[in-house]
């Protein structure tokens, strides 16, 4: 029988031989252990580990109204209406397995979404499937092709600014990521509570601050949020430049 | 504790259980020849004193999108009480003519959605256009009850570009259009599976022909006022009027 910490130090041991100096990757990106087999008794072990320790916030049926949301801003996620920010997959689309075990492990952070690291993985794949049958979400979208990036140069951040300018990013981020542009005095989110646009200076991204992280952003928007999606505005090339030249506003990359 | 995470344990099953059950089909409507169909028509009326709805400012952008204070959502009633902005329509009819277009088409002008109100078949594709030289970003949000879910959020920074996206609506038929880098714009749209619908005019009235004889539920709805509705019935190559007669609640 392992005891707890040899489960912890075993697989971080091999995350962390995986993910060293793999450029692609995003920095946290969890080991994709074995998936259980999705069965009643994995069902029954999610609801037992929802209840435990999610309903408290997400609420029962996952309205986001369980008792302990009244604490938090803003509102927990509603897994009922099917809306998720933080996906791998085109914008309006539902996410993949992977980008809910992601979520449930690393947390949110900038936000009240606490990591669940030290769950069992087992239970944050039943905790997976538990969320897919609250959201009803009936297919696995495809997920988006993120193509090789350039190398980075003074000149791919030059690009980079230009591109900030010509996709008017700064209506919402501020002419320098400051969350200042004249928009983002008026923004709201799905559930109608104000929200700001990313401070691009704080270097904390809600879904990891990779630049590959930050590429999955712009192309896919942040559903549930005013974030759109620039997909069809711009070219790959374009989008690597952007997400570039958007991390040295926070000048600790 | 361990019996409050039972019991919410319990509860999170029923719900699972519950949803299983979910969704039954629904008879796809058919697209028939009709020969003989009837027309359904009338006015639309208001009555008492119009609402006064609330106004935003034109905050930003303003040598593009004016000054001053807009009704984003606006109760249009005329002079003789005739009221805007409604669609009219027949929710539950399994067969009959088919649509005149599948092409449906949204413009941003001047900080505005053209149209404002517009029905689109289930499922379709909806043409955007951005006439202005800021970025707007096109927010579909399907309504379902006093919620809102994001059906797509899509950039447009450039003036005169065009893009395509399907409008996917899986609980309701509201769709309400929103631009967040202008938070004065608002634009609905109703969707139906079925052909047999019309916005009515400034004059409050509308019309609707090639219905196949039988008895109906004739439906008009306005984003603000609500939805009301008739029973009809229409001869072959008849005519059926029906009025409405809607005021603040």
């Amino acid at each position: 029988m392992m005891r707890v910490f040899e489960k912890i130090a075993l697989p971080g041991t091999l995350a962390a031989a995986l993910f060293v100096g793999v450029a692609m990757v995003p920095s946290y990106a969890v080991a994709s252990t074995d998936r259980p087999e999705v069965n009643a008794g994995l069902m029954t072990m999610g609801e037992k580990v929802y209840g435990r320790e999610c309903a408290a916030c997400h609420g029962v049926k996952g309205e986001g109204d369980g008792p302990g949301a009244y604490l938090l801003f803003t509102k927990p996620r509603n897994f009922d209406l099917g809306v998720y920010m933080l996906r791998t997959t085109p914008n309006g689309e539902f996410p993949t397995d992977d980008d809910l075990f992601r979520a449930v492990t690393n947390g949110i952070p900038n936000s009240m979404m606490p990591s669940f690291r030290e769950l069992p993985a087992k239970e944050r794949w039943a905790l997976v499937e538990v969320v897919k049958r609250l959201s009803a979400i009936d297919e696995t979208p495809a997920t988006i092709d993120i193509p090789a990036a350039p190398q980075v140069t003074t000149a791919l951040l030059k690009q980079g600014e230009q591109v900030y300018t010509r996709l008017k990013c700064a209506a919402c981020h501020g002419a320098a990521g400051q969350a200042d542009g004249p928009s983002s005095l008026t923004l709201k989110n799905d559930a109608k509570e104000r929200v700001w646009a990313a401070d691009l200076t704080m270097g904390v991204f809600k879904g990891g601050s990779t630049a590959e992280d930050l590429y999955t952003r712009v192309i896919t928007g942040m559903d549930g949020s005013p974030m759109p999606s620039y997909a069809t505005q711009a070219s790959p090339d374009e989008i690597w430049a952007l997400v570039h030249y958007v991390k040295t506003l926070a000048k600790n990359e | 504790m361990r019996t409050l995470s039972t019991c919410m344990a319990l509860s999170v099953s029923f719900v699972l259980a519950v949803q299983a059950e979910d969704a039954f089909a629904k008879v796809a409507y058919k697209e028939v020849a009709v020969t003989n169909g009837g027309t359904v028509q009338g006015k639309i009326n208001f009555s008492g004193a119009v609402p006064n709805q609330p106004t935003e400012l034109i905050g930003k952008d303003n040598e593009v999108c004016g000054n001053g204070e807009v009704t984003p959502n606006p109760v249009q009633v005329g002079g003789g009480g005739e009221l805007a902005g409604v669609v009219v329509f027949i929710e539950d009819i399994s067969s009959g003519k088919a649509w005149s277009t599948t092409e449906f088409t949204l413009n941003q002008t001047k900080c505005t959605f053209e149209p404002y109100l517009q029905v689109m078949k289930k499922g379709a594709e909806l043409t955007i256009k951005n006439s202005d030289p800021v970025l707007h970003n096109v927010h579909p949000y399907e309504i379902i009850g006093d919620k809102r879910r994001t059906i797509f959020n899509m950039a447009q920074p450039d003036l005169n570009q065009v893009n395509t996206k399907k409008i996917k609506t899986r609980r309701s038929q509201v769709v309400q259009l929103a631009c967040d880098a202008h938070n004065w714009m608002s634009g609905w749209i109703y969707v139906q599976e079925n052909p047999y619908n019309a916005v009515v005019g400034a004059d409050g009235s509308f019309s609707i022909g090639d219905v196949p004889p039988g008895d109906y539920v004739l439906k008009a709805w306005h984003p603000v006022l609500g939805v009301q509705e008739q029973a009809f019935s229409v001869d072959a190559n008849g005519v059926a009027q029906v009025a409405f007669d809607f005021s603040a609640q």
